[in-house]
């Protein structure tokens, strides 16, 4: 009996490490102005695990798409193109930051309110997924200003 | 023999009254130099900026319709989910840190590089989300491209996805324009805050009205 519930709770821990989980601090979303149908996720992942995760996509209920976006400046100029793929590490961090690497809601399915959790979820290449909530945040003056862009 | 000599005390009168007026001239000069001069401006801004007229929600506004006035000037659209928002945010936390009285000699102006999406009315409302001392104005593409030239922006359109979506890559510089309607500073949004923004409006308050 003993042997069994062992070997079960084995094939539990195993069933854990064959999935790819990543532990998600600081997700929090940009309140957009109400013309505006995209909106800016960001968010630090951290893979504990001892082996890469790989991100090859994300959506949420709330919105048409989610795409991953990186930022270049190069010179003036500030370029912002699709990420196809994000790799995180063993034991490493992986920031979606404001003026940086974002996730961006495309085709909002209604205007988001302050204080309101939208939840998303990060697919992964070895076919798993993980659901995340993301708080909406209005930076505006009193309301949180943002100090530093970057 | 009658020789006029001065005492030593006479003399030492004499000194002390020219240090006093040297220390005066000096005093005022710096005095002057903190609040009666403008700031100085590099001289290649000269070649940047200038006059334009392009369509707010509210009719056609030009540069020179807000001479006397200290502006923050930004190039952007509203499809833009990151650096544009922040900008704005920016903006308005700049202009709140001014006291009321002084916060009607500035305005903030958002150019939008997509005419095709952001209409007049449209770019109203994503304005006035951030501040309602910030007008939204566009123009026709040529008009844009011509002012983009001007203004020392360059953009370039990204590919559409299958919704029609694109992105539009962009300069992201912040320009200060003087109440005299010339660039006067430009700021990157990396490495702005309000305060920088704000301390930069204040230098120029005593020329605006």
């Amino acid at each position: 009996m003993r042997f069994f519930v062992l070997s079960g709770m084995l094939a539990l821990v195993s069933l854990g490490a064959n999935a790819a989980e990543l532990e998600v601090t600081g997700a929090w979303l940009r309140l957009p102005p109400p013309v505006s149908d995209t909106a800016a996720a960001y968010m630090v992942l951290y893979n504990p695990g001892g082996k890469p995760v790989r991100i090859i996509g994300a959506s949420s209920d709330m919105a048409r798409s989610v795409k991953m976006h990186g930022l270049k400046v190069e010179g003036e100029v500030m370029n912002m193109f699709e990420l196809e793929t994000v790799a995180v590490a063993p034991h490493a961090f992986f920031a979606f930051s404001a003026g940086g690497n974002h996730l961006m809601l495309v085709g909002l399915k209604k205007p988001l309110q302050a204080g309101e959790e939208v939840n998303i979820t990060l697919h992964f290449a070895d076919g798993s997924h993980q659901r995340l909530k993301a708080i909406v945040r209005d930076m505006r003056g009193r309301h949180g200003s943002e100090q530093r862009y970057r | 023999m009658t020789v006029s000599r001065t005492s030593f005390a006479d003399r030492l009168v004499v000194a002390a009254m020219a240090l006093i007026t040297a220390g005066c001239i000096l005093l005022a000069g710096r005095l002057y130099w903190l609040h009666v001069a403008p700031p100085v401006v590099p001289a290649y801004y000269q070649t940047i900026g200038g006059d334009f007229t392009l369509n707010s929600a509210d009719g056609p506004v030009s540069l020179h319709d807000l001479r006397g006035k200290v502006l923050l000037v930004y190039f952007g659209y509203t499809h833009c989910p990151d650096a544009c928002p922040a900008v704005m945010t920016q903006f308005a936390a700049a202009f709140d840190k001014l006291p009321q009285e002084e916060r009607k000699k500035v305005a903030g102006i958002f150019i939008s590089i997509d005419p095709a999406r952001d209409t007049p009315p449209a770019l109203k409302s994503y304005v006035r989300f951030f501040h309602p001392q910030i007008i939204g104005l566009t123009g026709r593409i040529k008009t844009i491209i011509r002012m983009a030239k001007q203004w020392g922006v360059s953009f370039a359109y990204g590919r559409k996805n299958a919704r029609g979506g694109y992105l539009i890559d962009h300069s992201s510089t912040i320009y200060l324009v003087n109440p005299q309607g010339r660039v006067a500073a430009l700021f990157k949004p990396y490495n702005s805050t309000p305060g920088v923004l704000a301390d930069a409006i204040r230098q120029w308050l005593p020329w605006a009205r």
